[in-house]
């Protein structure tokens, strides 16, 4: 199969680059875009080519090589395959969501919010799930899909202009996937990824003063 | 449980840090316990036959029970934190209660499994460091962890496959689960009991890792 990963590279996370590198896939760093912006570079990057299979992730999750190879033949039977982690790392969440409904919910005029401590899977529960889970939520955990997914279903951040700052790019693609049923977003259990995030701790190195596309 | 209107923070990065919240009513009291989650495991040794018609000694377990030691209390007041300074590995199970009432109105155990844990290596001797990276393989291997390891040399080598991410100490890496820093301090006479709680004296490589590891598995 003729894939490809997408990385959203804000950050300088030197586990991550070397984590990739070890990947055996053709690769496309998006660096310095914020979520917003990318909405106009990654969809293009899709329609402007012609892989079969495109994967994305951003820059603070680690994967093993194996792990993400599975990934791939998984790939090859489903339309929407995705890895899975703690949803951060002082958090017992984890990104698998149990029912087919995300909530949202509204704080005055802004933007919907993500409620997501509802069916989430919680660490103490993976070990009695099954190797493949229906799961209503990627997070983008190395999150692959068909072409035709991403012609479907375009990257978007819930936010409509640059100066609203909610992005949620991950849950607005599986929510729409929801609503629609048309594909199922499965996430093979054996595929764990680690997230180098903490409460407190992260988002405080994200630069966004040069922006590249780098094709490897 | 519904823990409105509280919040808690519980952090093992450290040690144990426990930090309390009601963002109503600004006079509230915690009251803290802590409890080492312990297991009475009976084996008995038996001979097991092999693949290859051979015998071999193995274990089975006649019984297992869990249960609570209780390890440490203490009361906060509101919008404060609470640090035991104790470095090493312990599973702890955390009750939090109102201070007059003994509502229970947060509990948490200590669970590692699919989550970082970071060892901070202080040793330049590179036998030392191999025998610490084998015993937090074995670590891991029991506690379904990942693994962060702090270390110049080892960053530098990236030897170990079950690892999964390098640092350097300059990286200032913080954003792990639980966190144990592994070295020899203070000296044989004055040492440091948080980080080596049996002491420096006579204390191989492997007794070193071992004190903060399994210290408390061992004495209960």
């Amino acid at each position: 199969m003729n894939n490809v990963l997408m990385i959203m590279n804000a950050r300088n996370i030197a586990p991550f680059k070397e984590c990739v590198d070890k990947l055996n896939i053709n690769k496309v760093w998006f660096k310095g875009y914020t979520e917003f912006e990318l909405n106009t570079h990654i969809n293009k990057f899709i329609q402007e080519t012609s892989y079969d299979n495109y994967f994305l992730a951003p820059d603070d999750l680690l994967i093993k090589k194996h792990h993400f190879e599975l990934l791939e033949r998984k790939l090859q039977h489903h339309d929407i395959v995705t890895g899975w982690g703690v949803w951060r790392q002082n958090y017992n969440w984890t990104t698998i969501y149990k029912k087919d409904k995300l909530h949202v919910y509204c704080q005055g005029s802004s933007l919907p919010l993500f409620k997501k401590h509802y069916n989430v899977v919680y660490t103490h529960e993976i070990d009695s799930m099954p190797n493949e889970i229906e799961t209503a939520f990627t997070g983008w955990f190395y999150t692959g899909a068909k072409r035709q997914v991403w012609l479907d279903y375009p990257y978007q951040t819930i936010s409509v202009s640059k100066e609203q700052n909610v992005a949620s790019t991950d849950l607005h693609w599986s929510k729409r996937i929801l609503e629609d049923k048309k594909y199922k977003q499965i996430c093979i259990k054996d595929a764990r990824v680690t997230h180098i995030s903490y409460i407190g701790h992260d988002y405080l190195d994200l630069k966004f003063d040069t922006k590249e596309i780098i094709y490897e | 449980m519904d823990t409105k209107p509280y919040i808690f923070n519980i952090e093992y990065q450290n040690g144990l840090r426990i930090s309390c919240h009601d963002i109503i009513n600004p006079d509230t009291e915690f009251w803290i316990r802590v409890y080492i989650k312990a297991q009475n495991r009976n084996k008995k040794l038996i001979w097991e036959s092999n693949n290859s018609g051979g015998a071999i000694v193995d274990e089975i377990i006649m019984n297992n029970e869990s249960f609570n030691i209780p390890f440490l209390e203490t009361s906060i007041k509101n919008h404060h934190f609470t640090d035991f300074f104790y470095k090493g590995f312990v599973s702890y199970n955390i009750e939090i209660t109102k201070r007059y009432t003994e509502e229970i109105i947060y509990s948490e155990s200590f669970d590692c499994r699919y989550k970082l844990v970071n060892f901070t290596l202080h040793s330049n001797d590179i036998k030392e460091l191999h025998t610490w990276m084998c015993a937090i393989k074995k670590f891991k291997d029991e506690t379904n962890c990942e693994i962060s390891i702090i270390n110049d040399w080892i960053w530098e080598n990236k030897e170990y496959d079950f690892v999964d991410a390098y640092y350097r100490f300059k990286d200032n890496f913080n954003q792990y689960y639980a966190g144990y820093v592994i070295g020899r301090f203070g000296d044989e006479n004055a040492p440091d009991f948080y980080r080596n709680p049996d002491g420096l004296k006579n204390k191989t490589s492997l007794d070193i890792i071992e004190d903060i590891l399994y210290h408390f598995t061992k004495k209960l």
